[in-house]
C-alpha cells in the first residue's frame, strides 16, 4: 500500500496543476498574463533607457560607491538599506550602469507581478495591479520602493498560512524603503486582526517581521545624522548636460590623470558617470581643478572667476 | 623576573586550579549534589570566595607571599583531588540541541582566544593599571595589606584583588587579567548550565552568545576589572537561588550566602544582591532559614567591614563619610565625586543614551552591542515564571547603573536581560540564531571598528606578538598609556618611599613609589588646594617632593612656563606629560 503521504503530495500537486491550467484555459487569465509581460518587458525597457537622476547618483555616491565601512558615517541617511546592498551587488556583478542599478528594482518588478498573479483571483485585478506601478515607475528607478512592493505582496501572498514567512517579508519591505514602515504596520495590523492569537500573531509574525527589519536597519539608522545633508537636485535636463559634458572631457582627456571641478549638485551625477565610464583617473577637487563641470544657472560658474567655456548644454558648463 | 607568557598562564592557572580544588572541597563538605558542569562551575565560584578569604587573612598577618600560596595551594588541591578519588560520577544535565552546541561552541571559543590573547597582552586598562593592580602590586610588595597608604580606591572592599593577588605574585600584570577573563568564560557556561537545567537551552545558548560576545563584556572582562566576576558572582547567586527553590536544601542557602557576601567583597555595588536573596527567601516562605543565609554572608562580608572600620574609622569606606567622619576622606569629597559620577556627559537625549550604550559608545565609555536595542522584547517574557523573576533580577542588579553612568555597571543586569529576551523570543522560529550570529558577527573588534565611536573603549584587535612578548612590554605599554614612559626617570631620580602627588590617576601597577591623586584622599586635596595657591614649600612640608603634571591639567601652562617663581624644577618630559621635583 502507498504511504498516505505519498498520496497526499500526489494529490496536491495535481490540484494545483490543474488549477494553474484551468485558469490559464480563460481568455481573461490569457490576457492578464499578456499584460503581465508586456509590463516587465517595458520596465526593463526603461530601466535600461532612462538616464540615471539625481537621486539615483546621489544614493549610488553615498551607499553603493564607497566601502561598506563609509556607508555608514554619509551626511544623510539611508532610507533604502536592502535595495543599496542589492545594487552593490548587482553593479559589483555588471559593472556600473543605469541598468545594472536598477536591476533589482526589475528583478523585485518581476517578483511583484509573479506575487498579483498568485494572489488575485480576478484577472481583471492582475491587470489594475500589474499596470498601477507604471504610473510611479518604481520597477525602472533604483530605489527601495519596487522592492518594497513586492515584499509586501509576497508578505500578502504568504499570509495566513505561512505567517514566518509573511513577518519576513514585511521586515525586509521596511528595510528595502524605510517610508514603507507605515503601509507595512497597516499590513501587519490587518494580518494580526484575522489571526490573533498569540504564537500566530506575535511569535510566529511580528517578531520575525521586527527582527529581520532591526537587523538590516539598526546600524544605518542609529549611525545617520541628526541633521542631513543633500545637495540641490538637478533637472533631467542638467543631467543630460553633465553626462554630455563628461563624454566631451572623456574625448578630449581620456584616461589621463585630471581634476575635476564641481558644485554640489552637479558632483552625484559626475560621480555616477565617472564610474559608468570606468575614469577611475579623474580626481574630484574641490580647490583648484583642470576642469569644471557647473550649472550654467547657479553662481558656481562666477565663483570660479576667468574660465574658458569648452561646452555648454541643459544648462551645464564644461570649463577649463 | 620579567614576566612572561608562560608565568602569566602559570599564575592564572594556578589561581583558577586552587579556586576549582577549594570550591570542590566545600561542595563536598556541604554535600551538595550538582551536575557535572554545572559543579565544575560552582566549584570555581565558590572556591574563589574561599581563596579571596584566605588571602584576606594572609595580607593581614602580612604573610602573602608567593611562596605561601603555593604551598597552601598545591596542599588544596592535593585535597581535592584525594576528594575526588571516593566520589561518584555525576549526572550529567539535559542536552543542549546539536545546533546550539555547535553554533555556542563556535563563538565562544572563537571570542575566548580573542579576550585570552588580549588578557595576556601587557595590562593597559585605565583602572586595571592604575588602582586595580596598583592596589595588589602594594599589596604583593608588602606581603600584605598597605596600611600607611589612603586611597578611595585602596579602602574598597577588594575580593577580587586577593584573587589577582595570587595570580599576580606568579606572573604578575597579565596573571591578574587572565583570572578575569576565567570568571568571563564561567558566565556564559552558567547560563547554559542554567538553561539546560529549568528547560530552555536553546534561549540559554542565545543569551550565553549575547552576554559573551557584548562589547563591554568582552573588554572589561579581558582587563583585570572585576565588573565580569561581579556579573558572574550575581548570576551564579541568582541561579543557587532557582535550585534552592527547587530542592530547598539548607546548605544550598548558606553555599548562596558564601556568594552573597562574596559579591559584597568584590564590589559594594553588588552588595544589592543581599537584600534579593533575603526577599526572595522571605518570598518562598522560609524566613526560618533567612540566618543560614546571613551566617554564609557574613563570613566574607565582615572581614572587610572590620578593615575599614579599624582601619578608617569607616565601615563602608569611602562612602557614608557623613556618618562616619575620618581624616581620609570628607563627606564634601564624597558627594562631588558621586556628582560627577551621576550624569551622562553631553548627551543631548534619553534616545541619545540609548544609542550611547548600544551602538556609539563613545561618552559612555563603552557599548553593549546593538542588539540590546532590542531588550524592550524580554517584557515578553514576562508571560514565564522564570521569566519574571529574570526581568526583576535585571533590573535590580540595574540599580548602581543609575548612580553610575558607566556602562560597564550594566554588565551584570547583561545575562537577565540576554535570558528573558531568549524566553520572549524562543517560540519564533529561526529568530534565536539569527540574532546570535548577527550579534557575534558585529561585535567582532575589526567589525566593531567600522561603526562604534573611535574612542569607545573596546578590544580593538588581536595583538598576537605583544601577548607573546614578541614586541616589547614597554613599547606597547606606552603606545597606549603615554604616562608610562616616564617610568625610567621616576625609578631614577624618586627614592624608594618617597611620594609623587598628580592631579589624574597614573598607571600605578607599573610603578613602585607611592601616587597621591587629588581627588582620592584627604591628603590630595589638601596637595591640590596648596598648588593652586602656589605654595609648593607647604606641599613639600607634607612629604610630597614630585609633581606629575599632565599638560591638560588647571596649572600646568603656569608651572611650565616659569618654573623658578613655583619653586619647581623640570625633570622629565613625555607624552603631554611633566615630572617636576619641588625645589
Amino acid at each position: 500500500m502507498e504511504p498516505f503521504s505519498t498520496v497526499s503530495t500526489k494529490y496536491i500537486i495535481s490540484e494545483v496543476g490543474s488549477r494553474i491550467e484551468n485558469r490559464l484555459l480563460t481568455r481573461a487569465a490569457r490576457l492578464a498574463l499578456a499584460v503581465i509581460v508586456a509590463v516587465f518587458t517595458g520596465e526593463a525597457w526603461l530601466a535600461a533607457v532612462r538616464p540615471v537622476t539625481p537621486a539615483e547618483a546621489l544614493a549610488y555616491d553615498r551607499f553603493v560607491r564607497p566601502p561598506m565601512s563609509e556607508t555608514l558615517h554619509q551626511p544623510s541617511r539611508n532610507p533604502d538599506v536592502l535595495y543599496t546592498l542589492l545594487e552593490k551587488r548587482s553593479v559589483g556583478l555588471f559593472r556600473v550602469s543605469e541598468f545594472s542599478i536598477r536591476l533589482p528594482a526589475l528583478l523585485a518588478g518581476g517578483w511583484y507581478l509573479w506575487a498579483i498573479w498568485r494572489l488575485c483571483r480576478r484577472s481583471v485585478l492582475v491587470v489594475a495591479l500589474a499596470v498601477a506601478p507604471l504610473a510611479w515607475q518604481c520597477f525602472s528607478t533604483a530605489n527601495g520602493l519596487g522592492l518594497a512592493l513586492a515584499l509586501a505582496a509576497w508578505a500578502l501572498e504568504s499570509a495566513p498560512k505561512k505567517l514566518n514567512w509573511a513577518g519576513v517579508c514585511l521586515g525586509l519591505a521596511v528595510a528595502a524603503h524605510l517610508a514603507f514602515a507605515i503601509p507595512a504596520a497597516m499590513l501587519a495590523a490587518i494580518v494580526v486582526w484575522r489571526n490573533f492569537r498569540w504564537h500566530l500573531a506575535v511569535e510566529g509574525f511580528l517578531i520575525p517581521a521586527l527582527v529581520t527589519s532591526f537587523i538590516l536597519l539598526v546600524l544605518p539608522l542609529s549611525l545617520a545624522p541628526d541633521t542631513p545633508s543633500a545637495p540641490p537636485e538637478l533637472t533631467s535636463a542638467e543631467v543630460n548636460g553633465v553626462r554630455a559634458a563628461v563624454e566631451v572631457l572623456r574625448r578630449e582627456c581620456g584616461t589621463k590623470p585630471i581634476r575635476v571641478g564641481a558644485s554640489a549638485a552637479v558632483a552625484p551625477v559626475l560621480s555616477f558617470y565617472r564610474s559608468r565610464f570606468r575614469l577611475a583617473s579623474w580626481q574630484f577637487s574641490d580647490a583648484a581643478a583642470d576642469y569644471y563641470v557647473l550649472p550654467e544657472s547657479g553662481a558656481g560658474l562666477a565663483d570660479h572667476g576667468q574660465l574658458t567655456v569648452l561646452h555648454r548644454d541643459g544648462g551645464v558648463v564644461l570649463a577649463r | 623576573m620579567a614576566p612572561t607568557p608562560v608565568t602569566a598562564i602559570f599564575g592564572a592557572g594556578f589561581t583558577v586550579a586552587v579556586s576549582m580544588a577549594l570550591g570542590f572541597l566545600l561542595l563536598g563538605c556541604l554535600r551538595l549534589e550538582f551536575h557535572r558542569t554545572e559543579a565544575a562551575v560552582f566549584a570555581f565560584v565558590s572556591g574563589s570566595a574561599c581563596l579571596s578569604l584566605g588571602v584576606f587573612v594572609l595580607c593581614l598577618v602580612h604573610q602573602a607571599r608567593p611562596v605561601a600560596f603555593a604551598f597552601l595551594g598545591a596542599a588544596a588541591i592535593g585535597c581535592a583531588i584525594w576528594q575526588a578519588r571516593k566520589q561518584p560520577a555525576r549526572a550529567a544535565l539535559p542536552e543542549m540541541p546539536a545546533v546550539w552546541r555547535a553554533l555556542f561552541g563556535v563563538v565562544f571559543l572563537a571570542f575566548f582566544l580573542c579576550y585570552f590573547i588580549n588578557a595576556l597582552a601587557p595590562e593597559v586598562s585605565p583602572d586595571g593599571s592604575g588602582y586595580h593592580l596598583g592596589n595588589v602590586a602594594r599589596y604583593a610588595r608588602n606581603a600584605g595589606f598597605a596600611w600607611d597608604f589612603h586611597s578611595i580606591y585602596a579602602s574598597l572592599s577588594q575580593g577580587m584583588e586577593m584573587l589577582f593577588l595570587v595570580a599576580f605574585s606568579f606572573g604578575k600584570h597579565s596573571a591578574a587579567a587572565l583570572v578575569e577573563v576565567a570568571f568571563q568564560a564561567a558566565l556564559p557556561l552558567l547560563m547554559v548550565c542554567y538553561g539546560r537545567r529549568f528547560g530552555f537551552p536553546r534561549a540559554a545558548a542565545f543569551a550565553a552568545i549575547l552576554t559573551f560576545a557584548c562589547p563591554v563584556v568582552g573588554i572589561t572582562g579581558s582587563s583585570a576589572y572585576i565588573d565580569v566576576s561581579v556579573a558572574t558572582l550575581l548570576f551564579a547567586v541568582f541561579y543557587l537561588l532557582q535550585v534552592w527553590d527547587e530542592e530547598t536544601h539548607i546548605n544550598l542557602l548558606f553555599l548562596t550566602g558564601l556568594l552573597v557576601g562574596f559579591c559584597y567583597a568584590l564590589k559594594y555595588t553588588a552588595g544589592v544582591v543581599l537584600p534579593f536573596a533575603m526577599g526572595f527567601v522571605l518570598w518562598r516562605r522560609a524566613a526560618r532559614r533567612l540566618p543560614v543565609l546571613l551566617l554564609g554572608a557574613a563570613i566574607l562580608i565582615t572581614p572587610w567591614v572590620l578593615r575599614n572600620w579599624l582601619w578608617l574609622g569607616n565601615p563602608a569606606a569611602p562612602f557614608l563619610n557623613h556618618w562616619f567622619p575620618n581624616p581620609y576622606w570628607t563627606d564634601s569629597m564624597e558627594r562631588s565625586y558621586f556628582s560627577g559620577l551621576v550624569h551622562y556627559p553631553q548627551v543631548k537625549s534619553y534616545f541619545d543614551i540609548f544609542l550611547q550604550l548600544t551602538v556609539i559608545g563613545g561618552l559612555v565609555p563603552g557599548l553593549l552591542g546593538p542588539i540590546f536595542l532590542l531588550a524592550p522584547i524580554s517584557l515578553l517574557a514576562l508571560r514565564h515564571s522564570h521569566g519574571r523573576r529574570l526581568l526583576l533580577a535585571g533590573a535590580v542588579f540595574a540599580i548602581p547603573a543609575l548612580f553610575n553612568t558607566e556602562v560597564r555597571f550594566l554588565i551584570p543586569s547583561v545575562p537577565f536581560f540576554a535570558l528573558a529576551m531568549g524566553l520572549a523570543l524562543a517560540n519564533s522560529w529561526g529568530v534565536l540564531p539569527v540574532l546570535a550570529v548577527f550579534h557575534a558577527v558585529i561585535s567582532w573588534p575589526s567589525v566593531l571598528n567600522v561603526y562604534c565611536d573611535p574612542i569607545a573603549w573596546r578590544i580593538r584587535g588581536l595583538p598576537v606578538r605583544a601577548a607573546l612578548r614578541l614586541e616589547p612590554e614597554s613599547t606597547y605599554i606606552t603606545a597606549h598609556i603615554g604616562a608610562y614612559a616616564l617610568k625610567p626617570a621616576i625609578e631614577q631620580a624618586v627614592p624608594q618611599g618617597e611620594r609623587i602627588f598628580s592631579f589624574a590617576g597614573r598607571p600605578a601597577a607599573y610603578l613602585d613609589r607611592d601616587i597621591i591623586v587629588g581627588y582620592e584622599s584627604s591628603l590630595g586635596e589638601q596637595v591640590s588646594q596648596l598648588l593652586e595657591r602656589h605654595a609648593t614649600q607647604e606641599v613639600k612640608a607634607l612629604g610630597i617632593r614630585y609633581l606629575w603634571i599632565n599638560d591638560s591639567d588647571g596649572l600646568a601652562a603656569g608651572m611650565r612656563s616659569d618654573p623658578k617663581s613655583w619653586g619647581i624644577r623640570q625633570l622629565a618630559e613625555a607624552n603631554g606629560t611633566i615630572f617636576y621635583c619641588i625645589d
